[in-house]
């Protein structure tokens, strides 16, 4: 068990997200950031997919009522006791141990995994917190001090290992696109601009959608649709002209037009970059785009081999 | 294992700095031994300071590598790296990572000093007890020790 000792808001419990339910009008929810939740459940051996402590707004302190490996990767830098442990690691905590989760100063999303998963109630057969549906994580919504989460049976002993994982590369650069559906009805120009602007993260942003801020898109001919089903990554043009790139608490069907589809390995990259920054755009292949996704998935499974191999 | 795989063993055994090493599978096991005092000491190939060059005497301390991997200054997310020459190190402190595939393990000194020189080039794969830093004792240390 560990208690919230000190939270800001935007903390919940996510694991990957909640699949299979959009067309009852649920969304995924689930981690925005689901390699760096990979990566800190496979080095305490959990399932990939365990549900852990999504971090947005820094300082997060929590106290451990019992002896339990964690690991904390993403942005941010996880301090036990007075005693700053290295990025992208896995910790050993005694009972009484205060943990604090504190920012680089770069922002960015951080998970906090604990050996076994955070136990909580899993509904349509996720963990993950729907804050727009309130169920799911704890009770539907953000953590908050004096909370107390279990954690399911471990399946590690507590003292496996001191080590870490090599953060994985992301890569530099313009964030990948591939343009699709209202695309084509741009003006030229503005087609142009959508992958030569710099585009900054509005902060408004959330964990529904990044809103882009930039130079205004407009259609020449006002461009209505029938509604369509909303995945994380479409990026959408509300009237305003700003762009709006959605992320994991997505709605499940819109109308707006559609610019294209930010690719998941980059979607990860957006929602880690701090609300205030710039980014830029550039069209991809669909070939690129599944490359991206087959170097995410080889280096988990190196890392869940090579796990195996230090604590069998 | 057949005779090949054992006399390579052997070969790479008498070229390392370790007196003994131990191989079991389940149909074999292997157990070696040398005396490294009575033998010429090698030089490393991945050490860019010679072993023989490094200060004799029970005044040298050195941090050794605590097993194989690529040697890394400083954690991979970090652009700094964990000592320079001149740092004070506590035993425990991490003052280095080892990089085996996609997983990072520490370097912890194990005992308290002063840098003296990283022994080794970023990157350079290492092999169990390659001497990694060296230290020198702080008087500032002792002091505390004695007080």
């Amino acid at each position: 068990m560990i208690e919230i000792i000190k939270c800001m808001p935007g903390c919940t419990v996510q694991d990957a997200g909640r699949f299979g339910y959009r067309r009852l009008g649920v969304g995924s929810a689930g981690a925005m950031d689901g390699l760096a939740l990979a990566t800190g459940n496979i080095l305490l051996g959990n399932d990939a997919h365990a549900a852990a402590l999504e971090i947005i707004f820094f300082p997060l302190e929590i106290r451990f009522q019992e002896d339990c490996a964690f690991s904390f990767t993403g942005a941010g830098q996880a301090v036990l006791d007075g005693q700053a442990l290295p990025g992208w690691w896995k910790g050993t905590a005694r009972r009484g141990q205060l943990l604090r989760l504190e920012s680089l100063g770069s922002g960015g999303i951080g998970y906090l995994c604990l050996a076994g998963g955070v136990a909580v109630e899993t509904v349509l057969k996720s963990a993950s917190t729907d804050l727009k549906g309130v169920f799911g994580g704890v009770q539907g919504r953000m953590l908050k001090l004096g909370d107390v989460l279990a954690v399911h049976p471990r399946t590690v002993t507590v003292d496996a290992g001191d080590f870490g994982a090599v953060p994985y590369e992301n890569g530099q650069g313009a964030l990948r696109v591939l343009p699709g559906f209202e695309f084509a009805a741009l003006p030229e120009a503005m087609q142009a601009q959508v992958f030569s602007s710099d585009w900054q993260i509005s902060r408004q942003s959330n964990r529904i959608g990044f809103l882009l801020e930039g130079p205004r898109m407009k259609f020449d001919v006002p461009v209505e649709l029938l509604s369509y089903g909303v995945l994380p990554g479409l990026i959408q043009l509300p009237p305003s002209g700003q762009p709006v790139v959605m992320l994991a608490d997505a709605q499940t069907c819109g109308g707006y037009p559609r610019l294209g589809t930010l690719i998941d390995s980059d979607l990860r990259r957006l929602a880690q970059s701090a609300p205030g920054s710039s980014i830029q755009l550039r069209i991809c292949t669909l070939e690129e785009a599944a490359e991206a996704e087959a170097s995410e998935r080889q280096y988990l499974a190196r890392l869940s081999r090579m796990r195996e191999v230090v604590c069998p | 294992m057949n005779f090949s795989e054992i006399r390579e063993i052997c070969r790479c055994f008498a070229r390392s700095q370790l007196s003994e090493i131990e191989y079991r599978d389940s149909y074999s096991s292997l157990r070696l031994l040398q005396n490294p005092a009575a033998r010429p000491v090698a030089t490393s190939p991945v050490s860019v300071t010679p072993v023989m060059a490094l200060p004799t005497g029970s005044a040298a301390m050195l941090i050794k590598s605590p097993q194989v991997g690529h040697f890394l200054i400083g954690h991979p997310s970090k652009t700094t790296a964990c000592v320079e020459a001149g740092c004070l190190v506590r035993k425990g402190d991490i003052v280095a990572f080892l990089q085996v595939g996609p997983l990072l393990f520490p370097v912890r000194s194990d005992v308290d000093g002063i840098i003296d020189s990283v022994l080794v080039e970023p990157q350079a794969l290492v092999e169990y007890a390659t001497p990694l830093f060296s230290l020198s004792e702080s008087e500032s240390l002792n002091e505390n020790h004695r007080s």
